[in-house]
């Protein structure tokens, strides 16, 4: 039941639609290009979510990811389908995005120190208690976040590729550019911190 | 196994990762261990809630943003670009860097027509010379003066046919597009032109007669080194025996480089009594490049098998390419030793000389010009072709000068306004 979702449609044929909206996307047609990425910018906007955590920022991301795609799609040489190059480029301009943002980036716990011993504390929204954001299940989805946000960037990765975009292993080996045992500890290893982390918060709430 | 290594393996037993055989040994494990059971769930719930996290939505004008950028990254939209920049160009604008470049364009046109033009007054003063210094027949001389300006026209007729031959192969797609593109731009062909080094061929038959064979032939190699000239070869037989007297004929080959070509036979018809005499001028531009063109060509062609080879797979393929490499290389080499033939003849012109020894057909002839008189001749001929040349000087400058004026002045102030710019933009 759980596998059944992972199967994807990797058969390793594209569509011909897709790759008459690349060769379009290729002569530069603006149209093309957004139908062919109508289905994945979404999910581009929510990597870049995962990965910076704050709206404004997951939108230039996102967006530099999707125009170096635009502008890089003739280098693509329909070896791997088009959805795992171009998650490849997603995920590496996000991590570079957050590197080159983190120099000059404030952690929301800090206090902001306004000189002479005066310190207020950042107000956050708070939406742990919206009633929308709970899940009836084991984990809430907010706790779930909340742990996620916490995660290595490495970790964070390959749980987002593979439990919640569905990616198999070899597609997850493609996009991050590492062998398939690295996919499989660095995978193993990603859940076992997550899971420590909820069990953390869980007792911590309680 | 121990609790630990199960652990370890649950991620992937969940994916069904595993091989088949630590499938087993997990399985066995599960059924007999909760604590494992449990963390199997555990991991399971985990996996199930991460599947289910929400998506956000973009936030509002996401597309719209994104439509955006990419139409700023679209190669089509440098073109409407550069369109809205040439509408932004005011009329101002346009007659600023309008002028300028019909100025350029008219300072290039003049310093053509003055570079043909000095041509021709060249050959009509060297004509005239030569009419002076020897009363040979005027025929002789006629037929090369106006075979200078036809030289032009020859190159620019070149131009097309090349460009035909040029383009015989279809693949060369972007030879022919340069070709299309130059034969549209009319200012650009001039300057194809300008840049052509003409390939001229001069040669030279003179017979004559002298005096003294041998004190002429030295004061000759003396002369021919000072041009940088030399000796091709030199035979020389004595041909009759004159009251104990031997009387020498020479048939001589002398190559000299082509400025200097004219100096020489004047120098010859100075000092020796000129029977006939033969001047050629052949213009083997138009063959020259042809050739080079062909070079050109083959070379790319060498390329292209030479990609070829290193993507073929079999050694058929493979003996087939360097057949035909083979034969393109030895095509290049042939074309290549004929091109610098061509050059080495260009560069180096050839006097035939064919010199008798007399005893008295010149006697009247050495009381006549004395050496007063022939040095006489010499300095009125200098001084005349000093002034000649220095009217020749002003004519052209005085003539396109109110071409050159504007111009300079145009250009100046072009200079002038790009250097403000800059500073500004800085």
């Amino acid at each position: 039941m759980l596998t059944s979702k992972y199967i994807t449609e990797r058969g390793g044929t594209m569509n011909n639609n897709e790759r008459w909206l690349i060769e379009e996307s290729r002569k530069g047609n603006v149209d093309a290009f957004e139908e062919l990425i109508k289905d994945y910018k979404r999910s581009a906007y929510n990597i870049a979510l995962r990965v910076m955590r704050n709206v404004e920022d997951a939108e230039d991301a996102s967006q530099e990811a999707l125009i170096k795609i635009f502008k890089n799609i003739s280098s693509f040489n329909m070896d791997s389908t088009f959805k795992v190059w171009m998650y490849r480029i997603v995920v590496n301009t996000c991590i570079d995005f957050k590197r080159r943002k983190s120099i000059n980036a404030v952690s929301i716990d800090e206090t902001i120190d306004l000189g002479s011993g005066r310190e207020i504390q950042r107000e956050i929204s708070d939406e742990s208690n919206n009633p929308d954001a709970l899940i009836e299940r084991n984990y809430s989805t907010q706790l779930v976040n909340d742990a996620i946000n916490m995660l290595e960037d490495d970790f964070k990765t390959i749980i987002i590729l593979r439990d919640i975009k569905g990616f198999t292993y070899d597609e997850i080996s493609e996009i991050l550019a590492c062998n398939l045992g690295t996919v499989k500890s660095r995978l193993s290893r990603g859940r076992k911190r997550l899971k420590e982390l909820l069990e953390k918060e869980m007792k911590a709430n309680s | 196994m121990k609790c630990n290594e199960i652990c370890d393996k649950l991620s992937l037993y969940i994916d069904n990762e595993l091989s088949h055989e630590e499938m087993q040994q997990v399985e066995e494990h599960l059924q007999s261990c909760e604590k494992c059971q449990k963390e199997l769930e555990e991991y399971k719930n985990l996996i199930s809630v991460l599947q289910g996290l929400p998506e956000e939505e973009p936030p509002e004008g996401y597309c719209k943003r994104l439509h955006k950028k990419l139409l700023e990254n679209s190669p089509q939209s440098k073109s409407s670009k550069a369109a809205s920049i040439f509408k932004n160009f005011n009329r101002y604008k346009w007659l600023k860097y309008g002028s300028i470049a019909a100025a350029l364009a008219v300072v290039f046109i003049a310093a053509n027509i003055n570079n043909f033009g000095s041509m021709n007054y060249g050959m009509k003063a060297k004509n005239e010379s030569y009419d002076m210094a020897t009363a040979e027949s005027p025929a002789e001389y006629n037929g090369s003066a106006p075979q200078a300006p036809p030289v032009a026209p020859q190159t620019e007729a070149a131009m097309p046919e090349e460009a035909a031959g040029m383009g015989y192969d279809g693949d060369y797609k972007d030879i022919r597009g340069e070709i299309s593109y130059r034969s549209n731009d009319s200012i650009m062909l001039a300057t194809t032109i300008e840049d052509r080094e003409m390939k001229i061929i001069m040669t030279g038959t003179i017979s004559a007669e002298t005096e003294d064979y041998d004190t002429f032939l030295n004061e000759l190699s003396m002369k021919i080194s000072s041009l940088s000239g030399f000796l091709e070869s030199n035979n020389t037989e004595v041909y009759q025996v004159y009251n104990d007297e031997k009387l020498m004929y020479g048939s001589i080959r002398i190559r000299v480089p082509q400025e200097s070509f004219y100096e020489l036979v004047e120098y010859l018809e100075n000092n020796i009594e000129v029977r006939r005499k033969n001047i050629n001028e052949t213009d083997v531009t138009k063959d020259y490049y042809e050739k080079d063109n062909k070079v050109k060509n083959l070379e790319i062609q060498e390329q292209h098998l030479r990609e070829l080879f290193e993507k073929a797979t079999t050694v058929e393929e493979m003996l087939l390419i360097e057949n035909e490499l083979r034969r393109v290389r030895t095509e290049i080499d042939a074309l290549n030793i004929s091109l610098s033939d061509i050059d080495d003849r260009a560069a180096m012109s050839t006097i035939n000389l064919e010199i008798q020894e007399v005893m008295t057909a010149s006697l009247t002839l050495k009381t006549r010009d004395s050496v007063w008189d022939r040095s006489r001749d010499g300095f009125i001929n200098t001084v005349n072709g000093i002034i000649r040349s220095f009217e020749n000087l002003v004519v052209n400058i005085v003539s396109s000068s109110p071409i050159l004026i504007p111009a300079i002045i145009i250009c100046i102030a072009g200079f002038l306004k790009i250097r403000k710019y800059w500073k500004k933009k800085i």
